[in-house]
C-alpha cells in the first residue's frame, strides 16, 4: 500500500480535488520520465503521480536523487501549456516560490531560495538544501507539457557530499503528509496559473523577498568552469540571475550558483 | 569557406583593378566577378550559403558576387530551431550516450537534444523524420532563440 491514500488525499485537497488526476504508486523508477510518458499519451494537466520510492530519481543532468519511502515526498505534477516555451524561463523561479508558500503556510520557517530553484533551509550549519525540483519540457502538437518533479525531504538524509535539511528542522510539528501534499499542489496549481498569465513579473517580489544571497559575493559555474563573480544582486522580470561584476550589470540564464569562499557570510 | 574570408576577397577584388577572381580551396571554388554597371544602379546579387548569418556587409559600389559553390557548408534539408534561449545539451547526462548522431535516421517525435535554462529542461523532439545531416552546435554550447541546431534531410 501506498503512504498516500487518494480518498484521504481528496478529502485533503477539498475544492481543488477536481483539478488534480492523482496516481500514488509504492515505487517507480522516476516519477518525471513515468509522467512525461503518460503526458505523451495524453494524462491530462493536473496528472500527478507520487512514489514512496524511485529507483531512478533524477535531479538535473542525470544528478541521482536519494530517498526513502518515510523521510521523503517525491511526486511529479503534469501541467499543459499553451504558451510559447520561450516565455516559461521564469518558470523552475515560480516552482521553488511555490514550494516555500506552501511549506510557510505549514508553519515552516527559516526558508529561503537560491537561484534559480534551490529551496533552502537557513540552519545553524548554514544554508542546507530541503528540496529538489526538475522542470522538463516537452512539445507536441497539442502544446507544452510541463513536468515539475518534487522531493522534498522530510527528515534530513544521512548524506556526505552536501548540506541537507528536512521538514522537521524548519517546523514545530511534520505536517501530516496528505495536508503536506494536499498544501504543495494547491499552491502549485495557483501559482502556474498566474505565471501562465502573467509570466514570472507577478511573482518577482515574493522570489526576491526570500532571496537569500542577496548582495552577497557569488561564482557562478558551469560544468566546474567559472563563468562569472560578483554580487549577487537577484533576478529580473523573466527570473535570469543579476550579478554585479567588475565588467557591470550581467544577465544569466545558466550556472550553478555558490557563495564566494572567504567572502562576508 | 567562411563569411569573413568571403568579404576579404570581395574587398580584394573591389580595391583591385582585376574584373574577376576565382579561387579553388580543396572541393570549394568561389568566383568573385566585378562588373561595370551601365549607368544604372547596380544590381545587388549576394548568394551565400543557407543559414549563413544575414547581415554581413554587402559589398559597396558596383560589384556583383557569384558564388560558385556548390559544396554548401550546411546540407539541405529540414531545419530544428531552438524555441528558447539556453544551453543546448547532446546527451541526458553528463558521459551519457548522445541522442542522436550525424547520419542516425530519426523519426518525428524523436528526442534530439535537451535546452535548459535557468534548470528548466525542454527535451527537443524532431518534428520530421529522416537522416540527421548535421548538428550545429557542441555539447554545453549558449542558443538564441531561433537558432538551427539539426539539419533533419
Amino acid at each position: 500500500m501506498p503512504l498516500i491514500d487518494l480518498t484521504l488525499l481528496r478529502q485533503a485537497l477539498g475544492p481543488m480535488a477536481g483539478r488534480f488526476d492523482v496516481d500514488a504508486v509504492d515505487s517507480c523508477d522516476s516519477t518525471n520520465a513515468r509522467l512525461l510518458e503518460r503526458a505523451a499519451a495524453g494524462a491530462p494537466s493536473g496528472s500527478v503521480l507520487v512514489a514512496d520510492r524511485q529507483s531512478a530519481g533524477r535531479g538535473r543532468r542525470g544528478r541521482p536523487w536519494v530517498s526513502s519511502p518515510e523521510d521523503s515526498l517525491t511526486f511529479s505534477l503534469l501541467w499543459r501549456w499553451s504558451a510559447d516555451p520561450a516565455r516559461l524561463a521564469g518558470l523552475s523561479l515560480a516552482v521553488g516560490l511555490a514550494l516555500a508558500r506552501a511549506l510557510e503556510s505549514l508553519g515552516a520557517r527559516g526558508l529561503g531560495l537560491k537561484w534559480p530553484n534551490d529551496l533552502l533551509f537557513r540552519g545553524a550549519a548554514g544554508d542546507a538544501k530541503l528540496a529538489g525540483i526538475l522542470v522538463e519540457l516537452a512539445a507536441d502538437r497539442r502544446g507544452m507539457q510541463v513536468v515539475i518533479g518534487i522531493g522534498l525531504n522530510l527528515r534530513a538524509p544521512q548524506v556526505s557530499e552536501q548540506i541537507v535539511a528536512g521538514l522537521a528542522d524548519c517546523c514545530p510539528a511534520l505536517p501530516e503528509r496528505h495536508q503536506l501534499l494536499a498544501a504543495l499542489l494547491a499552491e502549485l496549481a495557483q501559482t502556474l496559473e498566474l505565471f501562465a498569465r502573467e509570466g514570472f513579473l507577478p511573482l518577482r517580489s515574493d522570489w526576491q523577498a526570500r532571496h537569500l544571497w542577496q548582495d552577497q559575493a557569488v561564482c557562478l559555474l558551469e560544468a566546474g568552469q567559472l563563468l562569472a563573480q560578483g554580487l549577487c544582486r537577484g533576478v529580473d522580470a523573466e527570473g535570469a540571475l543579476l550579478l554585479e561584476t567588475a565588467a557591470g550589470q550581467q544577465r544569466f540564464l545558466a550556472g550553478d550558483l555558490s557563495l564566494r569562499p572567504g567572502a562576508q557570510p | 569557406m567562411d563569411l569573413r574570408k568571403l568579404k576579404k576577397l570581395i574587398d580584394l577584388v573591389q580595391e583591385s583593378g582585376i574584373s574577376e577572381l576565382e579561387v579553388t580551396e580543396g572541393e570549394e571554388k568561389v568566383r568573385i566577378a566585378k562588373f561595370a554597371p551601365a549607368g544604372a544602379a547596380p544590381m545587388q546579387h549576394y548568394q551565400v550559403p543557407m543559414a549563413a548569418p544575414v547581415g554581413a556587409p554587402a559589398p559597396a559600389g558596383t560589384s556583383s558576387v557569384n558564388l560558385d559553390d556548390d559544396d554548401d557548408d550546411l546540407p539541405d534539408g529540414h531545419v530544428v530551431k531552438s524555441p528558447m534561449v539556453g544551453t543546448f545539451y547532446r546527451s541526458p547526462s553528463p558521459g551519457a550516450n548522445a541522442f542522436v548522431e550525424v547520419g542516425q535516421s530519426v523519426k518525428e517525435g524523436d528526442t534530439l537534444c535537451i535546452i535548459e535554462a535557468m534548470k528548466l529542461l525542454n527535451e527537443i523532439e524532431a518534428d520530421a523524420s529522416g537522416v540527421i545531416k548535421a548538428i550545429l552546435l557542441d555539447n554545453g554550447q549558449p542558443v538564441e532563440f531561433g537558432e538551427p541546431l539539426f539539419i533533419i534531410g
